[in-house]
């Protein structure tokens, strides 16, 4: 446990007051923005197991109609096919800001496919297989923003929950143990010098009678 | 700033990319992974499409790529035969990593 070790004084025992107060106010802002994560990684979560079905239905979808044309076109003529030159598909990532951390957002952009016309031969087929291909690749595009938005929530909220458990199970507890400890210390020295306060009193007094039993004596 | 796709996986899974204008790689081990993935470097992708079959290939290196943060991302993509079995889903990597329950 770490021990906050001060020098039993006033001024310390103000300063470990103020200390405590802002690591609370600290657990307190943080509690909250573990809270506000972890309910958008809640959020989040769902929305990803949507895109990760979304993205093998895509797939299954695309797989079939891959076995199709094959059967009918062949795998050799396909994948010359496949060569033709196509419009390139682009990808942005930008990021937006929740509560400090980055969170991407991808946005893509897919260009109609140039319809496979070759010299000597065209194919439907291959058209239905790029169409299919396509799809899967937007669902891929959603899983690849949701997916990263929640392995940078789920990091986050780690670490905000490891700084959380310092601050209450470590640091608040230990400035009470100081506060504690220099009010004690306070109390004890302020018992001490009551009591001798008390006994130099009490000489003054015995002394002043002293001092006033004496001229009396001297006078009668 | 503008970024591409690349396949990583299985001959069909590239070829079915390649007819929608996706380049890639047919991979079989462990170092045809890698070359993909510094190829896919090479070529500034943005997203990176690997079956699950390839990243087992190479599950340490496309995990550290996964979870660093920087592009390009990577999508895990069920290969032709369908999703593998038993396999953890984003719910159970994010239970482990934050030990909460979602």
């Amino acid at each position: 446990m770490a021990k906050v070790t001060l020098a039993p004084t006033k001024s310390n025992l103000l300063r470990a007051k103020r200390d405590l107060g802002f690591a609370r106010e600290g657990y307190e802002m943080l509690e909250q923005k573990r809270q506000i994560l972890v309910l958008e990684l809640v959020g989040s979560v769902e929305t990803a197991k949507q895109a990760q079905d979304e993205l093998r239905a895509a797939l299954v979808a695309a797989f079939q109609t891959l076995r199709e044309a094959q059967l009918r076109r062949g795998t050799l003529e396909l994948a010359r096919q496949a060569l033709a030159p196509q419009a390139e598909h682009r990808v942005e990532v930008t990021t937006r800001s929740l509560m400090g951390i980055e969170l991407p957002t991808v946005s893509a952009r897919h260009p109609p496919r140039l319809p496979a016309v070759g010299l000597l031969s065209s194919s439907p087929a291959l058209d239905d297989v790029a169409v299919a291909f396509q799809k899967a690749l937007e669902a891929a595009d959603r899983m690849a923003q949701i997916e990263n938005t929640v392995m940078r929530l789920a990091r986050e909220v780690r670490k905000t929950q490891r700084r959380v458990n310092a601050l209450e199970k470590i640091f608040i507890p230990a400035y009470h143990e100081a506060i504690a400890y220099i009010i004690g210390v306070l109390e004890e020295r302020e018992r001490d010098e009551f009591v001798v306060m008390r006994k130099v009193k009490e000489r003054l007094q015995r002394s002043r009678r002293a001092a006033q039993a004496t001229p009396q004596e001297g006078r009668s | 700033m503008n970024h591409g796709y690349y396949v990583i996986g299985d001959e069909d899974t590239v070829l079915g990319f390649r007819c929608a204008g996706v380049p890639g790689r047919v991979v079989g081990a462990t170092d045809d992974v890698l070359a993909g993935v510094r190829e896919a470097r090479e070529r500034a992708t943005g997203i990176i499409l690997i079956t699950e079959g390839a990243a087992d290939l190479a599950r340490e290196q496309i995990e550290a790529i996964r979870f660093d943060g920087e592009l390009p991302m990577v999508v895990e993509i069920p290969g032709p035969q369908g999703p593998i079995a038993g396999r953890r889903d984003l719910a159970a990597i994010i239970r482990e990593a934050v030990g909460i329950k979602v």
